[in-house]
C-alpha cells in the first residue's frame, strides 16, 4: 500500500467516523478537521483505535501527538511506518 | 533502582506494563487526619498508571513502587503527601516521581524538610509544575526537587532547560496516548506527563551514570539539555514578574540578603550631620545602641530647629559648626548624613554641600538617607580618587529578585512584633530599639526590620525606608511579596526567638476628609507585607480615645493582630504661627501630673498599660508584657 492510497483510506475512514461533518479531502479543511477530532479526547481516543483496527497495527503512543491531530500525510506516514515494520516482522519469521 | 510513583496506583496488568517489577501501598488519612498505609494499590482513576507506564519505556529494569495517595479522585492532601514522600525516604527509593503539586503561595515547612532531606540523601524528587505557568505549585518549586514543566518535544527522549525560571526542565506533555485502567488507552496532555517522562530520563540518566549525587545529577541535566525545547506558556501572563526560585549561586544569595547584623563592618566611627533632624533623634539620645561608636555631631551653623530642645539635647556633644575648620571632619570615619539639601536656608544646603565635598576628600563614608543624592556622590567619586564607600540604604530591584528567589520558604513560624503609632514624631523608632535591647538583654535573639534608614545603624538586619524620599524602588503592589519573602528567610535562615520591625508615620487618615492622606497607605502596605502577630502602639496625649481604637481596627482587621501595650511620648504637640507667617508645630513637654492623668485615662478606656518608654524602670514590665503574649 503506497503512502496516498492510506491517505485515501484515512480521509475515508474519517469522513465515516465523523459521519459527514466536514469535507474531510480538502487540503485547507485538514487541520480544522483533525482539531476537531482531538477537541474531544474520547472521540480522539476511538478514531486511534479505529485506525489501528483497520490497518491492523499498533502505533506508539508519543507519535499520537499534535501533529498527528493536524494533518493527514503525517497519520498515513506513522501508518505505512507500522505496516512496513509489521511486514518485516512477518518476513523475518517475528 | 527502585522508582516510586506516588499517585493513585499501578494498574499492572495493564499490557503496557507486561513484565513490570512493582509493589506498592496505599495511604489513606480518615476523618480524624490519621494516616494508614494498606497494600492495595490498584488504580482506579489511571493517572498514576500512565506515568508508570512513561517511566517503564526508559527503564525496565527498575524497581516500581506505587505509593497510592489518590483514591477515588485527583484531590490528596499536604499531609497525606509529605508522608508519602517520607515513605519512599525511609524505603530507600531512588527517584520519587510526582507528577502532582499543591498551588500556594504558603508551602509549609514540613513539606520543604522533606524534599530537602531526600535530596540530601540523593533521592531525585520529580515534581510537576502547574498548567498554567505563573502558578506557584509545590514541590516543584524547590531548589532541592527536579520541577517539570511541559513542552512540544519532538522527541520523547529529549528535554529542555530554561535558565532562571521557578521550574528549570521541560520534557514532553503535549497531547498524546497514555494506559489507563482496564487495560485501555485515553488521550492526555499536560505537566503530568512531561514528569512522567523527565523522570524515566533521569532513571535513564542514571543507570547509564551511577555514581551520581542529585547534585552532580541536576548539573548533567542542565549541561545536556536541548536549549530549543521551549515550555508552552499557558494562561494569563505572569502578574509579577517574580525572579526565579532556582539559582545556582542560592547558598551565595541567601549569604548576602539574610545577613545577622554582627557580619557587617564596613563602618568605625560615626559623625552626625544634621543632628538637629528627627531622623537622627536616636544617635543622640540613644548613642550606645548604635553598631558602631558615634564620634561626632555636627548641625547647620543657621538653627532651624523650632522645637525647644530636649533635655538630652542639651547634654549633648554638638558641635556648634558654623564654618569648616581642620577639626570639623576629625575623629570619624563614616559621615552620617540626613536630607541636609532640603533645608530652607541656603547657608545650611551650602554647609552641607561643603561638608559633604570636604569628606569625599577625605575618602570617608557616607552613609546617606536621601536616595536622591545617590548619583550625585557616585558622580563625585568618578571624578575624583575616593576610596571610601557610599552606602545609600534602601530596597533596589536588585534585591528584590534576591529576595524573591526564597519565596519557597515556608511561612513564619516564629513571632513577629511590630511598633505602630497615631502619628509621626512619637518616637516608633525609639521604641523598638528600647524593645530590642530589653529583649536581647534578657537572652532573647531579635532580628529587626526597620523602616527608617538610619536603622542599619542601629543593628536592623534590613531597612525598609519607605517614608520621606523613600528608597524603596519597587512598585508598591509588590512590596507585601518582597516583605513576606524576607521575613520567611530571617525566620528560615537566621532562627531569632523573635522578628522586630515597625512602621512610619500615621497609620489611618486624621481629620478633614478632604485632607490628602499622608503615607497611610504606605504603611497599610508594609503592615500587610511585614503581618505582625501583636503590636505595639505608640500614642499622643492628644489622641482621642475613638481614634486610636480605629487605628487599633485597622490593624486587627488587616494583620489580625491586637495591642500588646501602648507608649506614650510625654509631648503635646502644638501649632504655632511664626512671626514670618508660617504655622509650626512645637512640642510641649507635659509634666509629670499631666502624664500621669494621661496614662491613667489612657489605660482605663484601653484596658491595656500605657508605658513612658524611655523610663528603664519600665523594663520588666515591658518584658513580661511582650513574653506573656507569646509564650
Amino acid at each position: 500500500m503506497t503512502k496516498n492510497e492510506i491517505k485515501t483510506n484515512l480521509y475515508e475512514l474519517t469522513d465515516t467516523f465523523l459521519d459527514g461533518t466536514f469535507e474531510v479531502s480538502r487540503e485547507d479543511q485538514e487541520t480544522v478537521v483533525l482539531n476537531h477530532l482531538a477537541s474531544d479526547s474520547i472521540q480522539a481516543i476511538e478514531f486511534v483505535l479505529l485506525i489501528e483496527s483497520e490497518f491492523e497495527i499498533e502505533l506508539n503512543d508519543e507519535d499520537i501527538n499534535e501533529e498527528f491531530f493536524s494533518n493527514f500525510d503525517y497519520m498515513a506516514g506513522l501508518v505505512l511506518e507500522q505496516l512496513n515494520s509489521r511486514n518485516q516482522r512477518g518476513s523475518d519469521g517475528t | 533502582m527502585r522508582i516510586a510513583v506516588v499517585d493513585s496506583g499501578i494498574d499492572m496488568d495493564h499490557p503496557r506494563l507486561k513484565h513490570i517489577q512493582c509493589f506498592g501501598v496505599s495511604l489513606i488519612q480518615d476523618e480524624q487526619k490519621r494516616i494508614t498505609v494498606c497494600e492495595d494499590y490498584q488504580d482506579r482513576l489511571g493517572h498514576g498508571t500512565a506515568s508508570a507506564a512513561i517511566i517503564y519505556k526508559f527503564c525496565h529494569e527498575a524497581e516500581y513502587v506505587a505509593v497510592k495517595i489518590f483514591q477515588n479522585e485527583l484531590i490528596t492532601s499536604e499531609s497525606l503527601l509529605c508522608r508519602a514522600i517520607s515513605w519512599c525516604i525511609e524505603n530507600s527509593v531512588d527517584i520519587v516521581n510526582l507528577s502532582l503539586g499543591i498551588l500556594t503561595n504558603s508551602p509549609s515547612a514540613e513539606l520543604l524538610r522533606l524534599c530537602n532531606e531526600a535530596y540530601d540523601r540523593n533521592i531525585v524528587v520529580v515534581a510537576a509544575a502547574h498548567h498554567i505557568s505563573n502558578s506557584e505549585c509545590y514541590p516543584a518549586y524547590y531548589p532541592s526537587t527536579f520541577g517539570v514543566t511541559w513542552g512540544n518535544v519532538p522527541d520523547f527522549r529529549r528535554y529542555g532547560y530554561i535558565p532562571d525560571s521557578p521550574v528549570e526542565f521541560v520534557a514532553k506533555g503535549t497531547i498524546q496516548r497514555v494506559p489507563t485502567i482496564n487495560g485501555g488507552y485515553r488521550i492526555q496532555s499536560g505537566t503530568s506527563l512531561a514528569c512522567a517522562y523527565f523522570a524515566g530520563i533521569i532513571a535513564a540518566t542514571l543507570e547509564s551514570h551511577n555514581k551520581m549525587n542529585a547534585a552532580s545529577l541536576k548539573k548533567h541535566l542542565v549541561n545536556n539539555a536541548d536549549r530549543n525545547i521551549k515550555p508552552i506558556q499557558f494562561g494569563r501572563p505572569p502578574k509579577n514578574d517574580f525572579p526565579s526560585v532556582r539559582s545556582s549561586d542560592l547558598d551565595t544569595v541567601r549569604k548576602r540578603v539574610f545577613r545577622n547584623i554582627k557580619e557587617q563592618n564596613w563602618a568605625g566611627r560615626l559623625g552626625i550631620f544634621p543632628a538637629s533632624e528627627k531622623e537622627m533623634r536616636a544617635f543622640v539620645e540613644l548613642p550606645d545602641y548604635t553598631s558602631f561608636p558615634v564620634s561626632k555631631y555636627l548641625d547647620y551653623p543657621r538653627n532651624v530647629d523650632f522645637r525647644k530642645p530636649s533635655e538630652s539635647k542639651k547634654d549633648m556633644n554638638l558641635t556648634p559648626a558654623t564654618y569648616l575648620n581642620s577639626d570639623t571632619t576629625e575623629g570619624f570615619d563614616t559621615l552620617v548624613l540626613g536630607y541636609y539639601s532640603d533645608q530652607m536656608f541656603e547657608s545650611n544646603v551650602r554647609f552641607g554641600r561643603s561638608l559633604v565635598d570636604r569628606c569625599l576628600m577625605e575618602n570617608k563614608n557616607i552613609f546617606a538617607f536621601d536616595s536622591r543624592l545617590q548619583s550625585e556622590l557616585k558622580e563625585h567619586t568618578r571624578n575624583h580618587l575616593y576610596n571610601g564607600s557610599i552606602h545609600v540604604p534602601g530596597i533596589s530591584r536588585e534585591l528584590f529578585d534576591d529576595v524573591m528567589k526564597f519565596r519557597y520558604l515556608p511561612p513564619v513560624g516564629i513571632p513577629v512584633l511590630g511598633v505602630i503609632g497615631t502619628s509621626n514624631r512619637q518616637g516608633k523608632f525609639t521604641t523598638q530599639l528600647r524593645i530590642k535591647r530589653i529583649m536581647e538583654n534578657a537572652g532573647y535573639e531579635i532580628s529587626y526590620l526597620s523602616s527608617e534608614p538610619q536603622g542599619e545603624l542601629f543593628g536592623a538586619n534590613m531597612t525598609f525606608p519607605y517614608g520621606y524620599q523613600s528608597a524603596v524602588h519597587i512598585e508598591q503592589e509588590k512590596w507585601q511579596y518582597f516583605l513576606r519573602t524576607y521575613m520567611k528567610g530571617v525566620a528560615d535562615f537566621l532562627h531569632p526567638h523573635v522578628i522586630l520591625t515597625g512602621t512610619q508615620g500615621t497609620t489611618i487618615p486624621r481629620g478633614n476628609r478632604d485632607l490628602i492622606i499622608g503615607n497611610e497607605t504606605d504603611t497599610l502596605n508594609f503592615l500587610i507585607g511585614i503581618m505582625p502577630d501583636r503590636f505595639i502602639c505608640a500614642i499622643n496625649p492628644q489622641d482621642s480615645i475613638g481614634y486610636i481604637r480605629n487605628v487599633c481596627k485597622v490593624v486587627s482587621i488587616f494583620c489580625k493582630a491586637s495591642p500588646i501595650f501602648f507608649v506614650m511620648t510625654p509631648w503635646e504637640r502644638v501649632f504655632k504661627r511664626t512671626e514670618t507667617g508660617q504655622t509650626v508645630a512645637q512640642h510641649r513637654t507635659l509634666d509629670e501630673d499631666e502624664k500621669k492623668h494621661c496614662q491613667r485615662r489612657f489605660e482605663e478606656a484601653l484596658d491595656r498599660p500605657v508605658i513612658d518608654i524611655m523610663d528603664h524602670e519600665n523594663d520588666g514590665l515591658i518584658l513580661r508584657a511582650i513574653e506573656a503574649e507569646f509564650s
